[in-house]
């Protein structure tokens, strides 16, 4: 079967800020090439890492955002490597790299550059800020990222004292500059199939991605000109809302959300609270209607957090579900691999065979399913530099091509 | 900005998308071009056209501000697709369309006699794309999800907040966010397929599972190192090590300590800085910022290991030092020594005052018919040939009923008329400006 991205060649000169962008699509089915310093890239070195034995070869971390790629080292700080790079140019559609904005440029490998060259290259260059802008050259890390874009400002808890503005953790900034960057390419790609064969430059900020990302926040500046104060698990807003995370018997929480509570929903959620007996005060008619239960929502809360404590999670969010309250456990993420509805039934997740450990592992799967060109995870993430060899003929058969093409000139 | 190339032109959508997540991927190929088509029914509107309002604004069906913000660039069409003649009409307009969209519940759109075989024969090579909260198989996939619904099941609530109390979540739904990101991915990557191939694609996108790839190394730690989340110290607040005791990676890329969030002058919720440092070195080049005050002296503090065993302390003095500061002070001297430290900005924040946004352009003021000239969020994707930009505000309900029956099916005005007239566009019991909300959403 045919893959939606094959045939395409990406060169990803990029570490933590390009990895996903590039593993979106690589497993789609594009030849996606990580260039590497010797070394390997950073990534490499962060752990967790496989049976927590640091190598270049063992970060977890690096595993996840590197599926299907293939990898090559060269050093781009030396002139001869830098035309090797330039050798491959030709035989590659993407460009996509992270560096410091200014590197590129010193070493000539920037855009303007090879774009006179490679009229139809398309390079995507992801950074902390862009290109341009006064905290353009700002060091940056992922709690930095989710502080100075919005994001911390909006999560926290209301039920918690003293308790901080929370970064979640997972690396979210470079995730969600990411998918754009990744839209951005397919979008140059498919410009670029449309005829004149151009290419052009994609510049990402992660900043910019970050804050244009926490959806209410920043139209209540525009319209209220309000803030936003943080709420625990749920929206952040300019008033206080009611709580909806409760502890459940088996230690678990689960999260009972109270919006969209129509009638019907609520005589139901009635019923089953008092067939245990815990209805409280709720079968007063007065709560069907929507005002009145929204300004005495509080009661509601104290009836379900006893209830809740009562019964097991998995029983309350599948009853829950059976009279339509979309209402769910907070699972760890590891959990999702015991719900079959995921597992067997979505094949969320997949196993990867990793030849040099002689062992297979259990990745996260297809965030889509394509029926005509489906996700997959082609390779396991490559070994520092295990490509070398196959692209070592290629440096010298572009050689041999780029004098073959001057002949014809 | 219009005279630019535009990588979408010509592609038309069909978008029966509402609420947030595939809204949101409709924005986003409407921002690159795209002709997209809102089909709405004033009778069971889109809960955004209510969900939040300017200051002072009487509740409307086209006021909404949130709406205004989240469905820019897109054209509205009325139809009633309950009515017989109402689906005709959709039927010719799927012929005339590339793209087909929505986010019901898994079974909606099927009920209605568009599964996607049935789209394919009405309009081959069409590319349908669909978000549902836990897909369109499987044993649950009649549940329902919203936006915080599926950050519990996948485990984004989880992986959010402070050491041994609940989790904190998010203050949005940002598995709405994330889903929305992810359509606008695969569909562009299904339009390149289908430009290369002339083959259309079915897309079932679960929202649950859109964030499979968000907690990748977290869940690499599970299935390859039996490491479980469900450990004391995990999620970690804001540091990267919670102690030296529980020396585990935390998921936030490289290890540093210090590594949190410090209050700052001013005793506000958002007074609060960021600080991380990665190495010896930058905990020398940090001391020095500061002024090297005695505490920081300390020997204990000169390795990575010293300064993960004295972190609560550590900590606190650090934070007496940002607590005399304001926060975009402090983020300025030490950003000057090239140390990793950022304001918590909010919104009022980013929107005012932040002067990389402004350089670069991140807002796009658009004036809205209702809510005139604002400032609508871009898309952060910056391209020198096909540069994405809103086009326009969001659309009033039906406002280009005229637009898609005439232009898009060449519909006669006489033809209009007799649709109007027999309800096919817009209810005949209900008055075209005389909606009214009980009370918004938030």
């Amino acid at each position: 079967m045919q893959k939606a991205l094959e045939g395409i060649r990406v060169l990803e000169v990029g570490d933590q800020l390009t990895q996903f962008a590039g593993k979106m699509l690589a497993d789609m089915g594009a030849e996606v090439v990580k260039v590497e310093s010797p070394n390997g890239v950073e990534a490499r070195h962060i752990g967790p890492f496989y049976r927590d034995e640091p190598d270049v070869n063992n970060s977890l971390y690096f595993w996840h955002y590197n599926t299907s790629k293939k990898s090559i080292t060269l050093e781009l700080g030396m002139e001869s490597d830098r035309e090797k790079f330039t050798g491959l140019l030709a035989q590659f559609d993407v460009v996509l790299e992270d560096f410091t904005p200014g590197i590129l440029k010193e070493w000539s490998l920037d855009y303007d550059t090879l774009s006179s060259d490679y009229p139809e290259l398309i390079m995507c260059s992801i950074t902390p800020f862009g290109q341009t802008g006064p905290w353009s050259q700002y060091k940056m890390s992922d709690l930095t990222q989710l502080a100075i874009g919005g994001v911390m400002a909006v999560n926290g808890y209301d039920d918690v004292e003293d308790a901080p503005p929370i970064a979640p953790t997972g690396g979210q900034a470079a995730n969600i500059a990411g998918y754009f960057a990744a839209i951005g390419i397919v979008s140059a790609l498919f410009y670029r199939e449309m005829g004149q064969r151009k290419g052009q430059h994609i510049d990402i900020a992660v900043h910019e991605c970050v804050a244009g990302s926490t959806e209410y926040s920043l139209p209540y500046w525009e319209y209220q000109k309000t803030h936003v104060k943080r709420h625990t698990v749920r929206h952040a807003l300019p008033n206080k809302s009611s709580r909806w995370i409760f502890k459940c018997k088996d230690d678990r929480y689960i999260l009972c959300l109270n919006t969209y509570l129509d009638e019907k929903r609520w005589r139901e959620l009635v019923n089953w609270l008092a067939s245990k007996g815990m209805e409280g005060e709720l079968t007063d008619e007065r709560y069907v209607d929507d005002y009145f239960r929204a300004t005495n929502m509080d009661n509601v809360c104290d009836v379900l957090e006893k209830f809740c404590l009562e019964h097991e999670s998995e029983y309350i969010f599948h009853y829950a579900q059976s009279i339509n309250l979309p209402w769910a456990p907070v699972r760890a993420p590891e959990e999702m691999l015991q719900d079959p509805h995921l597992s067997e039934d979505r094949k969320a997740f997949v196993e990867v065979e990793h030849s040099e450990l002689n062992q297979s592992f259990i990745y996260p799967g297809a965030p889509y399913i394509f029926n005509n060109t489906p996700w997959e995870i082609s390779s396991r993430p490559p070994l520092l530099g295990e490509h070398n060899d196959e692209f070592e003929s290629y440096y010298l058969k572009d050689k041999a091509l780029m004098k073959t093409s001057e002949k014809i000139k | 900005m219009t005279n630019q190339a535009e990588a979408l032109k010509g592609i038309r959508v069909l978008d029966f998308t509402w609420s947030v997540s595939g809204s949101t991927t409709a924005r986003i190929l409407a921002a690159f071009g795209a002709e997209v088509i809102k089909v709405e029914w004033p009778k069971t509107p889109d809960a955004m056209r209510f969900s939040m309002y300017a200051k002072d604004d009487e509740p409307g069906l086209n006021n909404g501000a949130f709406f205004n913000n989240l469905n820019a660039g897109k054209k509205s069409f009325t139809v009633n697709v309950k009515s017989e003649r109402g689906m005709e009409i959709i039927h010719e307009l799927l012929k005339k369309s590339d793209v087909v969209l929505e986010n019901f519940s898994a079974g909606v759109f099927k009920k209605w006699g568009l599964d996607y075989k049935t789209l394919e024969e009405i309009s081959p090579g069409i590319i349908y794309m669909s978000i549902s909260g836990l897909g369109h198989t499987g044993r649950h996939k009649i549940y329902g999800t919203w936006g915080p619904t599926a950050a519990g099941l996948n485990g984004m609530t989880f992986i959010s907040g402070m050491p041994k109390t609940h989790p904190a979540g998010w203050g949005y739904s940002i598995m709405d966010v994330i889903a929305g990101y992810t359509g606008a991915f695969s569909v562009m990557t299904a339009l390149f397929h289908k430009k290369r191939t002339g083959k259309g694609q079915y897309i079932d996108i679960s929202q649950v599972e859109t964030g499979l790839p968000l907690a990748g190394a977290n869940l690499l730690d599970f299935t390859v190192n039996k490491r479980s989340s469900k450990r004391p110290g995990f999620p970690p607040g804001n540091r990267s090590v919670t102690s030296k005791d529980h020396r585990e990676n935390n998921y936030r890329g490289k290890v540093g300590c210090p590594h949190n969030s410090y209050r700052c002058a001013g005793g506000g919720d958002n007074d609060w800085c960021t600080i991380a440092i990665f190495s010896d070195k930058e905990w020398s080049t940090f001391k020095h910022a500061i002024g090297n005050p005695e505490w920081s002296m300390e020997e204990k503090y000169d390795t990575f290991e010293g300064r993960v065993s004295h972190q609560d302390e550590l900590d606190r003095n650090i934070e007496a030092y940002t607590m005399e500061r304001n926060k975009f002070e402090v983020m300025e001297l030490l950003q000057n020594h090239g140390i990793s430290c950022g304001a918590v900005q909010m919104n009022e924040d980013l929107m005012e005052n932040d002067p990389q946004l402004k350089v670069r352009g991140l807002f796009e003021r658009l004036k809205h018919p209702l809510l005139g000239e604002r400032n609508l969020i871009g898309l952060p994707i910056k391209m020198s040939e096909t540069q994405p930009y809103l086009h326009k505000t969001a659309p009033l309900m039906g406002e280009d009923n005229d637009y898609v029956l005439s232009e898009v099916l060449g519909y006669s005005k006489e033809e209009i008329k007799v649709l109007d007239e027999q309800g096919v566009l817009w209810p005949n019991d209900m008055p075209k400006d005389e909606f009214k909300v009980v009370r918004p959403l938030w």
